[in-house]
């Protein structure tokens, strides 16, 4: 028997909803197969949820709490991740809520080394960052995921067991009112870094973990500094390590600070022992003011992932799939953008309109994508937790050199979360056209905003899910060939959405679904490309083809080559 | 100041490598490796003067 905590949990600024557990038909002998069963609702799993039904993807979410999650937890999500929730139609409370920012100071000794304002360029609706507690981005998404006729949302559910054959997979699932069955086409894993389900099915995880404890301790105070990352090396009263100081909305602020080797966590949250030191971080940053806690934790650094993150039926997101470092903000963000690869290509596979080989690019492009992450994540790593003498005396070096000299100061950069390019994707299509460009954005990469106006930007307009076919129309008039293009995208089998740039209206009715007029030619220019070229975008709004001059025979290749087809 | 003549892929690079040089170094033999290493590379700038600034940078802030 399944009993979830039922008491809204503690908390000095968020007020926990319990939802309560329903009785689910299988307790009752009723019950149909799901097409895709998602173990976990934290936000990944809820995105996934959240994206599949705007494909029209009916899908069952498991979670075992009856509340979202205990603490902060994610308080930062990148430029990217903000695109991705706008896109998914969801962005709107993150932005009352959150606190944007783009830069961020270091100290070593109480001494400046370094600032960095992060690229923001005035063609980006969202800066760099967003501070948001993970309370407000789960309730966010329960909220969207509760307003849709597609999502089975199931609290109070926990697996205990994970089968399946060719045909399905089965999940054994405990409740208060007992045990049962789910059957489902398909089971993403989104149950987060100690996953149950990967844990069941055995599957072992590569790269490498780091030794090295931090301290996230969560308080609300009233201090007087912007919002802004800020990292202090070796301050008296932590020698040898760092403290950073994050502000949140409703008057959280995190701090967050390593302990010295050999400290246990028990040791390091004992009360007293906390607040010593949050006593001491203050004092640092001259902000001697009362404070309550609300919440801490202890954290190690890792960089490891599944090598695949398809299993069979199974499919692994999140951390569920890979075990990131903290530094550079890499946890929900990676996983945001595991989820939109995921979503549509499982949407598709799940409807049976394309091959097993689309999920498995989601596989390789992500796991691409975590490898990456553990490179350059583990640089970082290796400056915030040194994990040797050598490491240890190298960044003492750039720390005290950075003190009088500029040309280290590089190696104090905190390498946010950034989108990746997919370059080797196999979906990709046209190399030789892609390389004729000369600047616009490269096969494989996101799409980037262009600002139109005082508030209006090229993503507002594109908000439909499914591929986007973006053609320009620069020189008034439209050539024959992107007409016919323009024709056979709409008679696509899968739903692209058919965007016409560089004219007021479509010269007949129903041949663009988007029209921009542009008139300052700004899209035409950030992209490149010239009256009578296109570009596919995936419905992750990764690029998988372009061309200078597009037919409709070339579209429909890079279309069904998207797809997971050989053209 | 000194300019900054390693782009900073290069300077990462470098950062690892001494790094694990000093790792790979017995503990008592730690200083003479640095010395042998500061050597080596004042060698390869091969002016006395550029030494000089090298070495008021690593002296100052101990």
């Amino acid at each position: 028997m399944h009993l979830p905590e039922t008491r809204p949990r503690p908390s000095v600024f968020y007020n926990y909803e319990i939802h309560p557990f329903r009785r689910p038909a299988e307790l009752d002998g009723g019950g149909e197969p799901a097409p895709v069963a998602i173990v976990g609702a934290g936000p990944i799993g809820m995105l996934t949820a959240i994206e599949l039904a705007r494909f029209g993807v009916r899908s069952v979410l498991l979670e075992q709490e009856l509340q979202v999650s205990h603490g902060s937890r994610a308080i930062v999500l990148t430029r990217r991740s903000v695109e991705i929730l706008q896109h998914a139609g969801v962005a709107g409370p993150f932005l009352a809520k959150g606190l944007p920012w783009s830069s961020g100071r270091s100290f070593y000794r109480g001494k400046p080394v370094y600032e960095m304002v992060m690229p923001h360029d005035d063609d980006d609706r969202f800066l760099p960052g967003l501070n948001i507690q993970q309370q407000y981005i789960e309730q966010y998404l329960v909220e969207a995921v509760e307003k849709s006729d597609l999502i089975d949302f199931r609290w109070g559910s926990k697996v205990l067991a994970v089968t399946q054959d060719e045909r399905s997979a089965t999940l054994r699932i405990d409740t208060p009112e007992g045990e049962y069955d789910l059957k489902a086409d398909w089971v993403v894993a989104a149950d987060g870094g100690r996953s149950t389900i990967r844990k069941l099915m055995n599957l072992k995880m590569e790269g490498r973990a780091y030794v090295g404890n931090f301290v996230i301790a969560d308080i609300k105070a009233d201090i007087d500094l912007p919002t802004q990352r800020l990292c202090f090396f070796d301050p008296d009263w932590n020698p040898g390590n760092n403290v950073l100081v994050h502000r949140q909305p409703d008057g959280l602020w995190r701090i967050d600070f390593r302990l010295p080797d050999g400290e246990t966590a028990e040791e390091a949250t004992r009360p007293e022992k906390l607040a010593e030191r949050i006593d001491h971080a203050l004092g640092m940053i001259g902000q001697r003011v009362p404070w309550t806690l609300d919440w801490a934790t202890v954290y190690s650094a890792n960089t490891l992932t599944l090598p695949d993150y398809v299993a069979g039926r199974v499919v692994f997101t999140g951390d569920a799939a890979h075990l990131l470092p903290i530094f550079g903000v890499r946890g929900a963000n990676t996983g945001f953008q595991d989820c939109d690869n995921l979503a549509w290509k499982l949407a598709l596979v799940a409807k049976g309109a394309a091959p097993r080989a689309l999920l498995e690019s989601y596989s390789s492009e992500r796991v691409q994508a975590a490898r990456e992450i553990c490179e350059e994540g583990g640089k970082s790593t290796r400056f915030m937790t040194p994990p040797s003498a050598g490491y240890r005396l190298m960044r003492d070096a750039v720390l005290s050199l950075a003190l009088s000299e500029d040309f280290p100061k590089d190696l104090l950069h905190w390498r946010t979360s950034r989108a990746h390019a997919y370059a080797r994707s196999p979906l990709n299509s046209f190399p030789d056209e892609d390389a004729a460009f000369s600047g616009g954005i490269a096969v494989g990469d996101p799409i980037r905003d262009v600002r139109l106006g005082a508030d209006d930007f090229f993503f507002d307009h594109l908000v439909e899910p499914g591929f986007l076919l973006l053609c320009f129309a620069a020189e008034g008039s439209l050539t024959a060939d992107l007409r016919e293009t323009l024709r056979a995208a709409g008679r696509a089998g899968v739903r692209v959405a058919r965007a016409l740039i560089g004219l007021p209206a479509a010269p007949e009715a129903g041949l663009a679904d988007i029209v921009i007029a542009d008139p300052e030619r700004r899209i035409a220019a950030k992209y490149g490309a010239p009256d009578g070229g296109a570009y596919l975008v995936r419905p992750d709004q990764h690029v998988c083809a372009r061309w200078r001059r597009v037919d409709s025979h070339v579209f429909a290749r890079a279309l069904d080559r998207a797809l997971g087809g050989n053209a | 100041m000194m300019p900054k003549l390693l782009s900073t892929p290069d300077l990462e690079r470098v950062y690892d490598l001494i790094a694990e040089a000093i790792d790979a170094a017995p503990d008592a033999k730690r200083s003479l490796m640095l010395a042998k290493l500061a050597l080596a590379l004042a060698n390869l700038v091969g002016d006395p003067a550029k030494v000089e600034e090298a070495v008021a940078a690593a002296t100052r802030d101990l």
